[in-house]
């Protein structure tokens, strides 16, 4: 008796440190869930909500109150580079729908003329060059035709973004930027670190893997958007009581207040979105291609694709479009006349790349219009998950005087 | 990992290669790869820091190298025996940020072996791989701490071993 209680207590004792065994191994290998693409493609900001459905109450509210603004969500890879793959991405995905080739490659030599600083603080050329190669090569891309012909389709930069070298290079070239930038402007940081900037870069800011902090995004919005002119916007859905996420913009301090006008502005704008460890990118309505829509399909994509987001259209292409355009259309294509006038101007590029035309500056003052037109039409249709028709409605989102 | 992982990293390593066949590294008395057909494993002679009691010494090294460098660092052991706070006395591991957390795409092969070389004379006596010479330098016995050390050089490490790849 004694010896097999003896001998069971022994083997559960073996068993439990065998078990503590595994657990450590578990935890020392521990990686966050690196399911899904690097970049994934872009998708109704709707998923969050439905992600959040049965969450914690701020939760929901934070997200359905997301979605009517924030049409668009893309996912990145939650494998501690998201951060900084976000954050390049963007860049490169605003520079290319600048549909703007003088202006990437300005971009490019920037970029090149940067690597002064990665010498200057002693980091060898033949170590650095083949990430900087990397990102000079996506930049050479996105410059040229066919790419840049078509500023709004995301296919060269989420392709390369997928490709784990490519992707690997650019951010890593990033990184070393950034350490470059801080050795070289500690002033600005050193307030900031409670280490010192050496021990800050060697240990934050470059080794691959580490999740980017907030000033490390600070840093790289200082590097990388600002001197380009391009604005950064964190918008953080966490547990703080409030009925909307909280939105933080990086932009240029030293900068005088800009008299941008917003739709500019709107094109020249990275959004994130943080949740506690992790980032994603995120889109308002104006920043996806709103000049795509032919007319003589708008009605029936109308009719067909109620609330959809991703439409593959007869002409053989997939056109990522917003819920809320749809409505407008359908009211306007029926209502005639004035409808068909806005169309007809706002949207000159028929097909994708078949005119080249672009945007112009009379496709920019018609656009203000149709933004203001579908907003109204948006708020007080039941397409709106804050109006009491709307099937996801939930009281308390309801306030009738907006 | 992806093949183009690795064709990058062989490219890489190539260029590491000879560009340190170009340059001299006064921590270094070789290195390159073990043999042509392996691009990822490489051996390495470590010089010991003049004006410590490491000086006079040479500690082979033995480097793998993952196939995903240089996102990720090497491996780096002692083969040579090696008396230091940080060094495992039997299996040669090596205890350096720079060769875990904190390694960085921008550093190769060659400065990785400088690194190694720079903690020789800055020892971290307090995450120790060998206790009894952490224990010395942490009571401030250095006499006892540098003649240990100056023993195990002249036992082990003492012959200055030329070329070796």
């Amino acid at each position: 008796m004694a010896e097999t209680s003896a001998s069971v207590e022994e083997r559960a004792g073996m068993k439990t440190a065998q078990e503590l065994a595994d657990l450590e191994k578990l935890s020392a290998t521990y990686e966050p869930d690196v399911n899904g693409p690097l970049v994934g493609q872009l998708q109704s900001s709707k998923i969050l909500e439905a992600e959040y459905a049965g969450a914690d109450p701020v939760y929901v509210r934070k997200t359905a109150a997301l979605s009517p603004k924030y049409s668009n969500y893309r996912t990145i890879r939650g494998d501690g580079n998201c951060g900084w793959r976000a954050l390049a991405f963007g860049y490169f995905e605003l520079l290319l729908r600048t549909g703007d080739e003088k202006f990437i490659q300005n971009e490019m030599d920037r970029l090149k003329s940067l690597c002064s600083w990665m010498n200057e603080v002693g980091m060898s050329e033949y170590l650095y060059e083949d990430f900087v190669e990397e990102t000079i090569e996506l930049l050479k891309t996105i410059s040229q035709s066919p790419a840049i012909d078509n500023p709004y389709d995301d296919t060269p930069v989420v392709e390369a973004f997928n490709r784990d070298d490519a992707s690997n290079a650019i951010i890593t070239h990033l990184k070393l930027l950034v350490s470059a930038h801080l050795r070289l402007h500690p002033d600005a940081y050193e307030a900031f670190i409670e280490t010192s900037i050496e021990d800050y870069r060697s240990s934050q800011i470059e080794p691959y893997g580490v999740q980017i902090d907030h000033l490390g995004v600070k840093a790289l919005v200082d590097v990388l958007f600002i001197p380009a002119g391009l604005v950064v916007e964190i918008s953080y859905l966490d547990r703080s009581e409030s009925d909307e996420v909280n939105v933080h913009k990086f932009e240029d301090e030293s900068a005088p207040p800009k008299v941008t006008p917003a739709e500019d502005e709107a094109q020249k704008t990275l959004r994130m979105l943080y949740r506690p460890g992790h980032y994603d990118l995120i889109y308002k309505n104006g920043d996806l291609a709103p000049a795509r829509i032919p007319v003589s399909y708008s009605a029936t994509a109308a009719a067909t694709t109620e609330g959809g987001v991703r439409v593959s259209m007869m002409l053989g292409t997939e056109y990522t479009r917003n819920p809320f355009c749809s409505s407008v259309f359908s009211s306007q294509v029926f209502t005639g006349g004035g409808g068909f006038d806005l169309c007809e101007e706002g949207y000159p590029g028929l097909l994708r790349g078949s005119t080249g035309s672009g945007l112009g500056s009379t496709d920019a003052m018609n656009k203000g219009k149709i933004d203001d037109a579908y907003t109204k039409l948006f708020k007080h249709s039941h397409y709106n998950t804050s109006h009491y028709q709307n099937v996801n409605f939930q009281p308390e989102m309801w306030s009738p005087q907006d | 990992m992806p093949p183009s992982a690795n064709a990058n990293a062989s490219r890489r390593l190539l260029q590491e290669l000879s560009k340190f066949n170009q340059e001299d590294n006064p921590a270094v008395t070789y290195l390159g790869p073990v043999d042509d057909e392996d691009i990822f494993h490489w051996r390495g002679g470590l010089r010991g820091t003049p004006d410590s009691p490491y000086e006079g010494g040479v500690w082979d090294l033995d480097i793998v190298i993952p196939d995903n460098y240089p996102l990720a660092p090497p491996t780096v052991t002692f083969m040579t025996k090696m008396c230091h706070p940080n060094v495992h006395i039997k299996t040669g591991e090596i205890c350096l940020d720079l060769l875990k957390s904190a390694w960085t795409p921008a550093y190769g092969i060659s400065s990785t072996v400088t690194a190694i070389q720079a903690l020789l004379t800055s020892p971290e006596p307090d995450s120790p791989l060998n206790v009894d010479v952490a224990t010395l330098l942490r009571s401030g016995d250095t006499v006892g701490y540098d003649s240990l050390i100056r023993y195990y050089v002249w036992r082990y490490a003492k012959k200055e071993r030329n070329t070796g790849a």
